[in-house]
């Protein structure tokens, strides 16, 4: 087990170094000069040469990059140009508010796929099953920001149940979380219900019927448990997806995550800002894979063998 | 004799494609997704024709109107006609659907062949490629782009293809690693054909179905990664209208004037259920086995 951890981790190392080639280049294959984004059009070269110095510029850009991972793996994300402060320190403070979000948005969407794709797996081809599917597919089709706006109308502005705006309790949480979840479910129900169509078919699932069990301990006891094995690899490639719908759910809801300030941050040409934020959402994503990789291998041991 | 070779393989693929065409349209879902998209098509095409008023056109003492006869989806902050705006705001949405998957395409092609053929360490060298684009995810690396690009319509296409040719790239490989070593590809190669010719004469046809199926499907995620760009101030600019920067606008009125937010939505939910429901059935028709 061990073995295969570790060497999972090391094929990390070229996926994570191909990540900081791509986030180092944004800085330089941005139009115009790096220089230009610290300092005013009016000082004169000498100035600029002292700048291109003092922040290593003037390097060859292989010994750059060298030194932006090195910074990087000392946790150093360099220093925000609009807001004067170290972008870790900016990053500690928002990378919680879209984590939380993050993770609720995966529990709900779980906590409502399971169920459906489930039901709709044992009663195949029957009202129920083209019921949930047809809702599924609508849920599949809906740009997540467009949801959360329509909740945000109905729930909030309408119906008067949740705050509009802003972070701290549940209810700030509910809605964005929802928004995220139920378009997740939507994709992982149907998941579900392919796994779980694939154990029924299985010779144990007979056995555990000739056995006489009753129809509530098979599904429940036998099938579910192994129709969820493959969808933990899912959550693995869900977790990129849900990043990617918090980083746009916190500008509909104005929540002071990473998203609002990668977005800001674009807009504004804060690069270290934009870079930070891209590392450590995407190291984040490719940790999820990780985590979901090796939770496969604990649950199901063939896996190893591959 | 060359010849003969070559035109034994479309006399069946005739017989093959009746087949497909047959167990397409016996699909019901389908046949609702191909209605739902030559709609769409006609709407982007004919939009001068269809759209009420020009789409820049303003008219300030309408502006934010419910719905009504004159306007059918209502007014913006600016008098313009919401419906107007959608009808060519078909147009963004499909000319980077298609641009969007056409480079994915493209590069997924190239690359996924020469992988797959050649194995060895340009195999390897593509393969790492694909795992690095297929850790980042599409939304986040395309917001990441357009942060050294700029937003424009071309390089919303090119955020999008930057991750969403490794999953053609990798289709690909896995066909031609499963082809190159069948019979027919032996033979031609001793037959003494190029390289070239090999790929492209006889190995493409044959790896095209996948590749088909999953272009219908990733021309609707680039419908809504584009959609989301456009939210964010990202993607199209003004005053060209993408769904997405519709909904942008609405934001600022929701609760005013939800119809600019609602319209736009539901157009993006038809178009890109159009694309899912044809696709699915497209693989469900052309490999039976995957059926479920």
């Amino acid at each position: 087990m061990l073995r295969y951890v570790i060497k999972r981790i090391f094929l990390l190392i070229p996926i994570l170094l191909g990540m900081t080639v791509i986030v180092f280049s944004m800085l330089h294959l941005a139009p115009g000069d790096p220089i230009d984004l610290v300092v005013g059009p009016n000082v004169t070269p000498e100035v600029r040469e002292n700048i291109r110095h003092q922040y290593g510029l003037d390097q060859p850009v292989v010994i750059q990059y060298v030194s932006f991972v090195k910074r990087l793996l000392r946790g150093d994300l360099g220093q925000s140009i609009l807001q004067h402060k170290p972008v870790a320190e900016i990053i500690l403070e928002k990378f919680p508010v879209t984590l939380e979000l993050g993770l609720t948005s995966l529990v709900i969407s779980f906590l409502i796929a399971v169920p459906i794709g489930v039901k709709a797996a044992v009663k195949r081809n029957t009202v129920t099953d083209y019921g949930s599917m047809s809702l599924s597919l609508v849920g599949m089709s809906m740009p997540t920001f467009w949801f959360g706006l329509m909740l945000l109308y109905l729930f909030a502005y309408k119906l008067r149940l949740f705050p509009i705006s802003g972070y701290g309790t549940w209810r700030h949480l509910f809605l964005p979380a929802m928004a995220i979840g139920i378009t997740d479910a939507a994709l992982t129900a149907r998941m579900v219900r392919s796994s779980m169509l694939e154990v029924i078919r299985q010779d144990y699932i007979r056995t555990a019927r000739s056995k006489g069990l009753s129809e509530k301990a098979v599904i429940n006891r036998h099938a579910l448990k192994n129709a969820l094995i493959p969808i933990i690899t899912l959550l693995g490639l869900r977790i990129g997806w849900i990043m990617g719908g918090s980083v746009v759910v916190e500008i509909v809801f104005t929540r002071p995550g990473l998203g609002r300030m990668m977005v800001e941050a674009i807009l504004s040409r804060d690069y270290p800002v934009v870079q930070g934020g891209m590392v450590v959402l995407t190291t984040a994503v490719i940790l999820g894979n990780l985590l979901a990789d090796v939770l496969y291998a604990v649950v199901d041991p063939r896996i190893k063998l591959r | 004799m060359m010849e003969q070779v070559t035109q034994a393989v479309p006399d069946k693929s005739d017989s093959g494609f009746s087949e497909f065409k047959r167990r397409l349209f016996r699909n019901k879902a389908a046949i609702f997704g191909v209605i739902i998209l030559s709609l769409m098509f006609l709407c982007a095409v004919f939009a001068p024709w269809l759209a009420l008023s020009d789409y820049t056109r303003q008219d300030l003492p309408s502006m934010l109107q419910a719905p009504s006869w004159g306007h059918p989806f209502g007014t913006d902050e600016f008098g313009r006609d919401i419906y107007s705006r959608i009808i060519y705001g078909a147009r963004v949405s499909l000319v980077v659907g298609f641009l969007a998957v056409g480079i994915s395409l493209f590069i997924g092609l190239l690359l996924g062949s020469l992988a797959g053929y050649f194995g060895g360490f340009i195999d390897h060298g593509i393969c790492a490629l694909i795992d690095i684009a297929l850790a980042f995810p599409m939304t986040l690396l395309a917001i990441g782009i357009i942060a050294i690009l700029g937003p424009s319509l071309f390089n919303v296409c090119l955020a999008i293809a930057a991750s969403s040719w490794a999953a053609f790239a990798r289709v690909v490989r896995g066909q031609f690693l499963s082809l190159k070593s069948q019979e027919f590809v032996e033979a031609a190669r001793i037959l003494g054909f190029s390289d070239t010719r090999i790929i492209l004469r006889h190995i493409f046809p044959n790896a095209i179905a996948p590749v088909v199926v999953l272009a219908t499907l990733e021309v609707p995620k680039a419908i809504i990664v584009e959609a989301t760009l456009s939210f964010l101030g990202l993607g199209v600019q003004p005053p060209i209208p993408s769904w997405g920067s519709i909904i942008s606008s609405g934001r600022s009125f929701l609760f005013e004037a939800p119809w600019i937010t609602l319209f736009p939505g539901l157009m993006i939910v038809l178009v890109v259920m159009g694309f899912n429901l044809f696709g699915d059935a497209l693989r469900d028709s052309l490999d039976p086995r995957l059926r479920n």
